[in-house]
């Protein structure tokens, strides 16, 4: 009965998140007070279903296998080569675009809208060929699936399929739902809970 | 190996995808918008075709300077000398001999007759975002620097400003003027606005080494006493 109260209520904050995002993606609204609000309300009601006495399948990955989880620092340092390593690559393509066909995109998208196909290509493609990125790179970091496929005959522990790691990339796009899990959930976030992936030393 | 080339080839595909995609996103973008841009350009490329009528104009000794004939009143800077041209493509210049800054108006026709200032208002909220994304309006702008004198112009910022509940296109170039051997800097800030059947272009030109903020006041004080109404007109 409490766990489908907790849904309830994540659903319930997932739903207020996703408007508040919305409204500030899409609908361009300068109301930013209402905005920041509504996620935070929306997290708050999110809060006990992630809490951390309810184990999620990647934490008790770790306590069976007995593995030491990334720490913090690292992944927040990873994260940012990454990020920037996204954006170099975003900003040239914005002026290549601006030189070619005198149009400044990301003064007519929205530029958070404009990354999003960035970052899911960056991420998917080299978690999918290398099973890391290049941020992972300097600290040996590298991502295997929890769950095994009977189909693809995998185990969990080998690497994770196309469809895991697109999904990974994907939950990635709510970052502040992601950074959310990072602050309780530590050093797993939403994204590795959802495609049931996990990074860790090679 | 075979992954590197997979990596590869998606690196490429990837790109290609996004450049052909610009153009249908641009596109969906501008058929949701009015197409206004055609206006500005028109209306600026007039400019230059303008033909002057014989204007009724007034420097008292506040050194407010009064057209009748297009309806403006704008507050020169102190020692500047008056240049009204005598050619029927003349337009009006103040100068300073020493310091070299120009402060010029061109009045040229717009299809926009009959504008209000609510209108005006929005017309150049619009172009202001138009300016930011469209990289070919600017073009147009460069070419009137061009024609009045300057080379190389470079844009460097746009933004709307308010002076008496009018709004302006501010827009911020720098460019290079020749003199004899030299190709000396300059800094140009134009103000674009729409009154009645007109298109109002106000430039304030200094040279670069000149001190910007002092400059920039004396931007102010005229743009802060410019008024386009319909009561600045000749007594009977």
């Amino acid at each position: 009965m409490k766990g489908y109260k907790n849904l309830l209520f994540g659903i319930t904050g997932l739903l207020f998140i996703t408007v508040s995002l919305k409204s500030l993606l899409i609908d361009k609204s300068d109301e930013y007070m209402k905005i920041i609000g509504c996620v935070l309300f929306g997290l708050f009601l999110m809060y006990p279903i992630f809490k951390k006495n309810d184990q999620t399948g990647v934490e008790k990955f770790i306590e069976s296998k007995n593995i030491i989880g990334v720490i913090w620092w690292k992944r927040l340092i990873t994260f940012l080569i990454d990020f920037f390593i996204i954006l170099f690559f975003y900003s040239i393509t914005m002026i290549l675009i601006s030189k070619f066909f005198e149009t400044r995109l990301d003064k007519l998208y929205n530029p958070l809208i404009l990354i999003s196909p960035f970052a899911v290509f960056y991420y998917t493609i080299q978690e999918y060929l290398f099973q890391t990125t290049l941020g992972k790179l300097p600290f040996k970091l590298k991502v295997i699936s929890i769950k095994s496929n009977p189909l693809l005959k995998k185990e969990a522990g080998s690497n994770p399929t196309f469809f895991q790691i697109l999904i990974r990339s994907l939950t990635r796009l709510v970052f502040v739902v992601d950074i959310f899990f990072f602050l309780f959930k530590r050093p797993i976030g939403l994204h590795d809970i959802i495609s049931k992936t996990i990074v860790i030393h090679k | 190996m075979k992954k590197i080339y997979t990596l590869i080839g998606s690196i490429v595909c990837f790109f290609a995808l996004i450049f052909i995609s610009v153009k249908f996103l641009i596109k969906e973008v501008k058929s949701t918008k009015p197409n206004n841009n055609l206006e500005i350009v028109n209306s600026i490329n007039r400019l230059n075709d303008s033909q002057q009528r014989i204007q009724y104009s007034l420097l008292n000794k506040d050194n407010l300077y009064e057209n009748y004939s297009y309806n403006y009143a704008i507050k020169i800077p102190e020692g500047y000398k008056t240049n009204k041209g005598i050619g029927k493509y003349s337009t009006i210049q103040f100068y300073n001999e020493e310091l070299g800054c120009i402060v010029a108006i061109n009045v040229g026709e717009s299809n926009l007759e009959g504008i209000t200032l609510v209108e005006n208002n929005s017309i150049i909220r619009e172009f202001a975002e138009e300016y930011e994304t469209d990289l070919s309006l600017n073009q147009t702008i460069e070419n009137a620097i061009i024609d009045r004198g300057y080379n190389s112009p470079k844009f460097l910022k746009s933004n709307i400003v308010n002076y008496n509940n009018r709004l302006f296109l501010n827009l911020t170039h720098e460019a290079f003027r020749r003199k004899n051997k030299n190709n000396n800097p300059v800094v140009m800030s134009s103000f674009i606005t729409y009154y009645k059947g007109y298109i109002y272009f106000i430039q304030f030109v200094s040279y670069k080494f000149i001190s910007q903020k002092k400059w920039e006041n004396e931007i102010e004080k005229s743009m802060s006493n410019l008024f386009i109404n319909k009561f600045i007109s000749k007594k009977d």
